[in-house]
């Protein structure tokens, strides 16, 4: 068999390539071979082009590409450009559009999974507190309602809270 | 800086001994985590760079997991070293690329390794043989718990970890089993089954990940997003999912065992027996095509002068940074071929080394 690029030499490489769920097949020789390369991350990748299909989707010119980061100066243009964001406070400086393009590529806009654990023992501070002042509340009304059984099983909650 | 001697230890991925490692080769968990203070590296200053990769290197010093682990300053590396990292799946060929100011964590036996100012500030990995994601996705968590023990990292609220590119946005985890798919390739079967998997967020890559060549019938199978299921469920799936792949090919194994199917398959596999017990010039493509077909015939029990174990070392040796390590030195891509020639063959044929 031939090498199907240059059609001289005999075909000793099998290139195969798996883009988009497509597998492209190549039957080169050696030298040929050498010649493709990877191809880069960002051209032909598929944030790369959800990002320019996503571009001309959803933005009115001129107000979203004039974004940049508060923090690290980053263009949004620039952004659109590379796929890469510059520092933590870029997701808040270019929330809105962020929010599309995170549920354009995950489908879904909300973490469920693991947190530093600093953020995770705050946040459940952040529970009980509101909690226990749910409670509070339930508590006052019982009491002013005088359903005292009601009262009673509420006060052992809020015990058990703030135990 | 010397990692040649990283050439006698036997890496964890490599053994013939993980769940189903006839077909899973291995099994690998990745965590992207950023450092709030810091831009992302490729927005960073020299200084933010060196900050980042002085925090990471002494946070990892207090780690307990990885503890004794070797922290490895890419600058201080040659070009053949990176390489050489790459091609044991410790580095990225995107930090093989740059080395100022980066660097890698490796712990022991290479399970758990830690890339620092890749594209994002710390890429944190683990990766064993065969089948085992939930079990390394518990040590790699583990691990960073220790890590976020030491350093602030970049989290949202309402989206989780933040990383440099929105995809890994969310728990910043990838998780992803190496499979050697050799039956459903000769069956024409491969295309199809690995088409469905896009329906379930899931991609199939080739042997070093994104962009990269599907060779010898060898794939990555990995979640495409990062966002929304927790981690517990994105091991899962690819767990399933890997099982799926598992015994459709142990099935289409099983067809291959009598008749013309058979006589076929077994002279595919002593073909390549004859290639890597004789051949003079072997190019790292050919030497996977044929180490794919002489793990089939393994499956099968035929005998041939290579185990398992040897047939996944050849796999990691012949790459052409491991050749070059072997040799000692840089060498062109003839050299190269001849020397994985005559490795294969002392390996096939008990020939000893050519003087």
């Amino acid at each position: 068999m031939l090498c199907e690029q240059c059609h001289k030499a005999d075909a000793t490489v099998f290139f195969k390539q798996l883009l988009n769920n497509q597998v492209t097949e190549l039957r080169l020789c050696g030298d040929c071979a050498k010649k493709i390369e990877v191809p880069a991350l960002t051209s032909g990748s598929p944030i790369f082009d959800l990002l320019a299909s996503l571009a001309k989707a959803t933005e009115r010119p001129g107000k979203i590409e004039r974004l940049a980061c508060s923090r690290c100066g980053l263009q949004y243009l620039e952004f659109r450009r590379t796929g890469l964001l510059g520092c933590p406070q870029c997701y808040d400086s270019f929330a809105k559009p962020l929010e599309e393009l995170l549920k354009q590529i995950h489908g879904k806009t909300r973490h469920r999974g693991k947190m530093p654990p600093g953020v995770a023992s705050a946040r459940s501070e952040k529970r009980r507190t509101q909690e226990t002042a749910r409670l509070r509340k339930q508590l006052e009304t019982a009491v002013k309602d005088e359903a005292f059984e009601e009262a009673a099983r509420i006060r052992d909650m809020l015990k058990r809270l703030e135990k | 800086m010397n990692l040649k001697n990283m050439l006698r230890y036997k890496m964890a991925w490599a053994r013939a001994e993980g769940p189903e490692h006839g077909v899973v080769l291995s099994s690998r968990v990745r965590l992207a985590r950023n450092l709030s203070e810091y831009p992302f590296p490729g927005r960073a200053t020299a200084d933010s760079l060196a900050a980042v990769l002085a925090a990471a290197f002494e946070a990892a010093g207090k780690s307990p997991s990885l503890s004794g682990a070797a922290r490895i300053r890419l600058a201080d590396a040659s070009a053949l070293d990176r390489t050489f990292l790459v091609e044991r799946h410790l580095i990225s060929t995107k930090l093989a690329a740059i080395s100022q100011h980066r660097g890698v964590v490796v712990g022991e036996a290479e399970v758990l390794s830690l890339m620092v100012n890749e594209e994002d500030h710390l890429r944190l990995q683990g990766i064993s043989s065969g089948l085992c994601l939930a079990d390394l996705f518990r040590r790699v968590s583990a691990t960073d718990d220790e890590l976020s023990g030491e350093l602030e990292m970049a989290f949202h609220t309402d989206w989780g970890y933040m990383t440099s590119c929105p995809t890994n946005t969310g728990t910043g985890l990838r998780a992803s089993c190496l499979v050697h798919l050799p039956a459903l390739g000769l069956a024409g079967l491969v295309n199809r089954v690995l088409d469905g998997l896009s329906r379930l967020g899931i991609v199939a890559r080739g042997l070093y990940g994104e962009g990269t060549k599907v060779m010898g019938d060898f794939y990555q199978i990995s979640n495409a997003t990062a966002l929304g299921p927790n981690e517990g469920e994105v091991i899962e799936t690819i767990t399933r999912v890997v099982e799926g792949l598992l015994r459709r090919e142990n099935e289409t194994r099983s067809e291959f065992v009598s008749g013309e199917q058979k006589l076929r398959l077994e002279d595919l596999v002593y073909r390549s027996l004859g290639a890597l017990s004789q051949a003079r010039i072997v190019s790292f493509e050919e030497a996977m095509q044929h180490l794919s077909y002489i793990r089939l015939g393994l499956h099968y029990g035929w005998k041939l002068p290579v185990d398992l174990h040897t047939v996944n070392e050849l796999l990691v040796l012949t790459q052409p940074g491991h050749v070059q390590m072997l040799a000692g030195k840089e060498l062109g891509p003839q050299d190269r071929d001849f020397l994985r020639a005559t490795l294969l063959r002392r390996k096939f044929a008990g020939e000893r080394e050519a003087d």
